[in-house]
């Protein structure tokens, strides 16, 4: 019984997986209560949906379904007996072996298990002639054993008896990169960000100057030199990404804390002006009044205290 | 025992310079919920600030905005906190939000509630 519990709870989980493979982060895994490891990764999936919905996806989910390029072309030719002939160059790299040993070679013994039987049923149909131009996934065992799972088209010749054999998407990260269709599913605003400071760098100054709001914001040079980057970069990149200067945000923050002591302490507003890093009460009380709409002293008039 | 205080998701008080914080069994922490903790702990504090432990056994689950509050306002007026885990449930909950919440002061996850003591004993 128990067990027939645990599948269900597991099936939740694949179920809610997938719906954020797809882009849903609305769902949520039911709670059951149980203090277990199952229970652990539920607690995990539904606050990283959470996470992911606000903080990555705020501005809409969209999928390039472009992350594969399929450009690295391997060509096999390959005889009757499945003996390759030829090859194009980019093969004995992708595969990791030299080219005499894949010369000569039996085809079938590069083939992952599961692609041996798939292969020679369509091998038939070639060979007779009754289809020219077959289109299948095939998985190519790699260099380290790595399987690499591929598209690939296995068609006959006009002026010989081999058939050429041609995979896809076999190809590295890091030819992907070099492909031209990556840089332009870059759009202008991602360009943008790119060049001043990656967005996570950003994200690590924001959490710096949060960490550190009891002390004094240190210059745009300070910071830079923290994060080993430059003013230009710091200033513009973070204006970019959170829609506010370094120093406004740290404003902000302090006034948010201070908004918090005036309402819930007796601390006299004074100190509260100079804690948050103000070196007189009336420039302390403007700002205030400009991001809250009300002076600190209408506040502490309405305090519960 | 100094000060008591007691609202629907947890009781606290304060000994020997030290705040002692525990959520009641089962709470959902929402918005409204993280911001009347905020709001009671400080009042009781009467300005000082003090080292927390805090036992967030009792924490059932939580929302992002009651965790984003908690991560901005959770420490005014602390000086460290020491949480105390005994559950794994609990233990992958504060795991996740201390990974992504980037706490202003010390803070340290204890599963004995004598060693997190030792520990916020530095700050008093």
């Amino acid at each position: 019984m128990d067990q027939e519990i645990d599948q269900q709870r597991i099936n939740a989980i694949c179920k809610m997986l997938l719906e954020m493979a797809e882009g849903n982060f609305a769902y949520r895994i039911p709670r059951t209560g149980i203090d277990d490891e199952l229970e652990a990764v539920a607690v995990l999936v539904n606050w990283m949906a959470e996470e992911m919905k606000e903080s990555v996806f705020h501005s809409g989910y969209s999928n390039p379904h472009q992350s594969y390029q399929y450009i690295a072309e391997s060509t096999f030719m390959v005889d009757n007996k499945f003996i390759i002939k030829d090859f194009s160059v980019n093969v004995p790299e992708l595969l990791g072996c030299t080219s005499n040993e894949l010369l000569e070679l039996d085809f079938t013994s590069l083939l992952s298990k599961e692609s041996v039987p798939l292969f020679k049923t369509l091998w038939n149909d070639i060979v007779e002639n009754k289809s020219n131009n077959t289109i299948i996934s095939l998985g190519l065992v790699g260099a380290e054993k790595l399987s690499i799972p591929a598209p690939c088209t296995i068609c006959n010749l006009v002026g010989s008896t081999e058939v050429m054999i041609t995979f896809f998407s076999a190809n590295r990260i890091d030819t992907t990169e070099k492909a031209i269709g990556v840089r332009e599913m870059l759009t202008a605003e991602e360009l943008k960000i790119k060049n001043y400071l990656d967005v996570k760098s950003t994200q690590a100054v924001y959490d710096y100057i949060l960490a550190n709001i009891d002390s004094a914001l240190p210059t745009l040079k300070e910071l830079s030199r923290i994060f080993g980057t430059n003013e230009y970069k710091l200033k513009n990149g973070f204006k970019h990404v959170f829609k506010t200067t370094i120093q406004q945000f740290y404003n902000d923050e302090r006034l948010k804390r201070a908004q918090l002591l005036i309402q819930y302490t007796r601390i006299p507003l004074k100190t509260i002006a100079v804690m948050a890093g103000f070196s007189t009460y009336p420039n302390f009380s403007r700002a205030f009044k400009i991001k809250f709409g009300y002076s600190p002293s209408d506040l502490e008039r309405q305090s519960p205290v | 025992m100094e000060d008591y205080f007691e609202n629907e998701f947890a009781l606290f008080w304060i000994s020997g310079n030290i705040l002692f914080f525990e959520y009641k069994p089962g709470v959902v922490i929402n918005l409204v919920a993280a911001q009347r903790i905020v709001m009671d702990r400080m009042q009781m504090q009467k300005e000082k600030a003090y080292p927390v432990l805090c036992d967030v056994s009792g924490i059932a689950d939580s929302d992002k905005a009651a965790r984003d509050y908690l991560a901005q306002h959770g420490s005014v007026l602390t000086k460290a906190v020491g949480i105390v885990v005994q559950r794994t449930l609990s233990m992958v909950m504060i795991s996740f939000y201390l990974k992504i919440s980037k706490p202003q002061v010390p803070t340290k996850v204890f599963s004995d509630r004598a060693k997190a003591l030792a520990f916020l004993r530095a700050f008093v």
